[in-house]
């Protein structure tokens, strides 16, 4: 029961995306994107994903709009302090290994994901929980396996993802 | 009023682009230059599509630009780590005394 309500979660998203590229609501429209919608699920399961779809991307959405706002926070707050290092062209950067606290491979990529987009970091490598980020010298988020292991606020976040 | 904001928005982007420019022009390390770069692309664009939101009001245009926004958020960083990864691999060394 779950599970079909889920599927049909996921179909409806599909289906609102079908109707806002076609700009349009006419009932045609909607069956039309009904269909796709499910066409593409089935799809994506059978011929795609290893796994199931929705065991595959199991998101609650109010972690991820959770995420999403603190990503958005932390891509300004960063923005803001790169201006001054052009600025004052501090230029030193640093590669670290970070292992992460979190351990749901979905969850660890979002973080990888969240690292890149915030200015200021790269991730250059992942191997399991182990992340290699490329960071300015003074960048204290995220510190090296060997100071010591610490959670970063990204992924206090993305652990109620966890399974 | 709306359309001010709008385009007071989508003059801080440009700004946060020009400023990442300039940045690439005064970073001459390779590592230091990709971390800049990523600044235009998701700062200037973010806040470009925010002025395109205001600026459309609350039509299908703004809702294709949002998820245009999302899609790019997510595939964006994929070119930064593939660039970077691909310099790390291939032996590029950071390199402190290059600034000028």
């Amino acid at each position: 029961m779950k599970k079909m309500v889920h599927t049909l979660v996921l179909i409806f998203i599909f289906t609102a995306i079908w109707l806002i590229l076609n700009e349009s609501l006419a009932f045609s429209e909607i069956l039309t994107g009904l269909f796709f919608s499910a066409v593409a699920l089935l799809f994506t399961n059978h011929y795609l994903l290893e796994n199931d779809y929705l065991s595959t991307y199991r998101i609650k959405l109010e972690v991820l709009f959770h995420y999403a706002m603190y990503l958005f926070v932390q891509i300004y707050r960063s923005g803001f302090l790169a201006i001054f290092k052009i600025i004052k062209g501090e230029d030193t950067v640093k590669i670290i290994e970070y292992e992460t606290c979190i351990s749901d491979d979905l969850s660890i990529c979002l973080l990888a994901n969240a690292i890149t987009l915030t200015p200021g970091t790269v991730t250059i490598g992942k191997n399991g929980r182990l992340l290699q980020i490329l960071a300015f010298q003074d960048e204290d988020t995220f510190t090296d396996i060997t100071e010591g292991k610490t959670c970063s606020p990204y992924e206090m976040i993305l652990r109620s993802l966890d399974r | 009023m709306i359309d001010l904001l709008a385009y007071l928005l989508i003059t801080v982007a440009l700004l946060f682009m020009a400023l990442g420019v300039i940045g690439l022009f005064r970073f001459n390390d390779f590592y230091s230059r990709i971390l800049i770069s990523s600044k235009i692309e998701t700062v200037g664009f973010l806040t470009i599509m925010i002025g395109l939101i205001v600026l459309s009001g609350l039509t299908y245009a703004t809702m294709k630009i949002f998820l245009i926004t999302l899609l790019v958020m997510v595939t964006n960083p994929l070119s930064t780590h593939a660039i970077a990864r691909s310099a790390f691999l291939s032996g590029y060394t950071i390199n402190q005394e290059t600034r000028r």
